[in-house]
């Protein structure tokens, strides 16, 4: 990790990512998106710490703006605005950002400790998968994703299964036919995810940037002054930081839940268990470090899918699993034999990238609250300018830029008429190795594979998840209907 | 909101979302259909067959719901900002990226984004550099290039 050029990726993936956390309005998933480029001509670990040191840095920044602005930086900082900002409003932010800056760090060493830990133990069970049950899974995983990301079932798994049939583009790995190339060599290699990624997620976010004119943030703060004393709350309320953690760390392993509904989940348990529940919403420390642990810890949960089923559980892992096949590798048994060095350089990526971003975070505290005044629209021409070369260098090819439009025109269709992207860019990236899992299960099994005893209950667990979803849409609609119902009386 | 933004969510256009949908699995699965063996379209149409029912089940949907319904704050675009991003690929298309750079940031942000000239000509001319020093001249990234042929220009 500490070689050239790992170390200085390392170090510049952890810049932007800095940068991109404190921003609001530019996403870590999209800035993920953007840099795939960058990793054609490295090598794994290199690519690792570019990618994965600026995508695990992003959450431990985007809490600098929720405290001081009550702006999130990231969609998974949310729950750090309850508690933060108030305390920024009452002179206490200096002791907020010691606060939630230090128990990002524990929680991301947390996170990269269960990771370290789960090889061991999850190597066997992964070793003893055989097709079925990894296709099962890849099932289990876009399952999920659908059901508990919220949302409507039914356009969830309609954009799932559009991402599988915009996958099947290209020659027939069977037959060699061409299928949906229209006549077009071009399409023969199938579609690459590099011009899908970036017309899912950057052209929607650029546009959303040209739609908002002003600063991100207007408003002064005041002085920032003692962050030691939110440093020494982390260590005085180490319980809170630790159960927090690890919630972070399980929801991270589950596809779908995230770290938007994460941090959620580890506030209201820190509210439930705490001597002073009522001071939540006002400025606890414990709902800092609740929100702050959280945010963190779960990267190394999510990665755990991602590597060893090749599985992605997050819009980011999807992208990080491009990253894995642009590379040549495939995620698997081998990211826990043949390229175990690369997984614990993961590991290694998280801890050392927290480390950095929380230390610079503490000594330029003061200078990156200008960082918030930049306007949205300054970052248009560049964020096109990085777009359109990202695709165009897939194959120095126009078409990747027209193909990256027509993925904009569909991105931007879906967040419109709320249709999720998460499961269509999951459903894309899964379906080369989906199909292949699919068609070896039915050349050993016929369709007994379903009947398989793990592949049962990989089922079983699909559709318990599709059950919860049905439940949770059924409760939301009556409660909006006798909502609408006691307006109107 | 400003004039010019979309404040409703048209029920018609997301009906032709739905049906848009509907026509790409409809297409998929004749192609699957004429054009491949059994065990080649095995897994396509293990995704083609419930394809086609949730989509006809939304478009029904959508049809028995064709009215406004309000725009989530993540989906109320101007339209001033399609029109720059189409200014944007038109100009990329005609000139190429290597001029639509420089071009485009000092248009858009004196325009658009309603900057002082010294700010819009600084930000174009930075544009330009970082193109040119880390695209070009470090990572030998070739830039498309424009339906106008402008060789003095362009490299």
């Amino acid at each position: 990790m500490l070689q050239w050029p790992t170390a200085g990726l390392l170090l510049l993936g952890v810049g932007i990512g800095f940068v991109v956390g404190i921003l609001p309005g530019l996403g870590g998933a999209v800035t993920l998106a953007l840099m795939l480029p960058f990793i054609y001509d490295m090598d794994p670990i290199p690519a690792f710490a570019f990618l994965l040191g600026m995508h695990a840095v992003v959450a431990t920044t985007g809490d600098i703006t929720s405290v001081l602005f009550g702006i999130p930086g990231e969609g998974t900082a949310v729950a750090t605005i309850f508690d933060g900002h108030p305390m920024a409003k009452r002179g206490e932010a200096g002791r907020a950002l010691g606060a939630v800056l230090f128990s990002s760090l524990v929680g991301a060493i947390i996170g990269a400790a269960v990771l370290a830990i789960s090889v061991p133990i999850v190597r066997p069970l992964v070793l003893s998968f055989g097709p079925p049950e990894f296709f099962m899974l890849a099932m289990l995983g876009i399952t999920f994703v659908v059901a508990l990301a919220g949302g409507n079932l039914v356009r969830g798994f309609l954009m799932a299964l559009l991402g599988f049939i915009v996958a099947l583009v290209g020659l027939d790995p069977f037959t060699g036919k061409p299928r949906f190339a229209f006549g077009q060599l071009y399409l023969w290699d199938g579609l690459s995810i590099i011009p899908v990624i970036l017309g899912l997620f950057a052209i929607p976010e650029t546009l959303q940037l040209m739609s908002t004119h002003g600063a991100i943030a207007g408003e002064a703060t005041g002085p920032i002054t003692r962050v030691l004393d939110g440093v020494r709350d982390t260590f005085r309320h180490w319980w809170v930081t630790l159960r927090c953690s690890l919630i972070g760390v399980f929801i991270g392993i589950i596809p779908g839940m995230g770290g938007a509904t994460a941090q959620f989940i580890a506030y209201a348990h820190a509210q439930q268990t705490s001597r002073t529940p009522e001071e939540f919403g006002k400025g606890s420390i414990e709902g800092v470090l609740a929100a702050g642990s959280v945010n963190n810890s779960k990267e190394g949960g999510a990665i755990i899918p991602t590597v060893a089923f090749g599985v992605p559980g997050s819009t980011a892992m999807a992208i990080l699993l491009g990253a894995f096949l642009i590379l040549g590798i495939v995620p698997g048994p081998d990211m826990l034999t043949k390229h175990l060095d690369i997984t614990f350089s993961m590991v290694w990526v998280i801890v050392i990238s927290n480390f950095l971003a929380v230390g610079l975070s503490f000594l330029l505290l003061r200078q990156l609250v200008w960082l918030t005044f930049i306007k949205g629209t300054w970052l248009v021409p560049f964020l096109l300018v990085l777009m359109t070369i990202g695709a165009y260098t897939t194959h120095n090819d126009v078409l990747d830029i027209v193909v990256m439009l027509v993925f904009g025109a569909v991105g931007w269709g879906a967040i419109r008429f709320g249709w999720p992207r998460a499961p269509f860019l999951l459903a894309f990236v899964l379906g080369p190795t989906a199909e292949r899992y699919l068609f070896l299960s039915h050349q050993l099994y016929e369709w007994a594979f379903l009947l398989r005893p793990i592949t049962l209950s990989l089922i079983f667990l699909a559709l318990l998840g599709i059950a919860y979803s049905v439940r949770r849409e059924r409760r939301d609609r009556r409660t909006a209907s006798e909502r609408s119902a006691g307006v109107a009386a | 909101m400003r004039s010019g933004t979309m404040p409703t969510l048209s029920g018609r256009g997301a009906l032709v979302f739905s049906l848009a949908m509907l026509a790409v699995f409809a297409y998929a699965a004749y192609e699957m259909n004429t054009a491949f063996s059994t065990r080649a379209r095995l897994f396509a149409n293990a995704l083609i067959v419930p394809a086609l029912v949730l989509a006809v089940a939304q478009v029904v949907r959508e049809v028995r719901r064709l009215h406004p319904l309000p725009v989530p704050p993540e989906a109320a675009f101007t339209r001033s900002a399609f029109k720059w991003a189409a200014a944007f690929f038109a100009m990329l298309w005609a000139i190429g990226l290597a001029v639509t750079i420089p071009l485009f940031a000092l248009v858009y942000l004196r325009l658009a984004a309603r900057e002082a000239w010294p700010k819009a000509v600084a930000y174009a001319f930075f544009a330009w550099l970082f193109v040119e020093v880390l695209f070009i001249r470090l990572l030998h990234v070739p830039l498309p290039g424009g339906a106008i042929p402008l060789p003095a220009i362009t490299n």
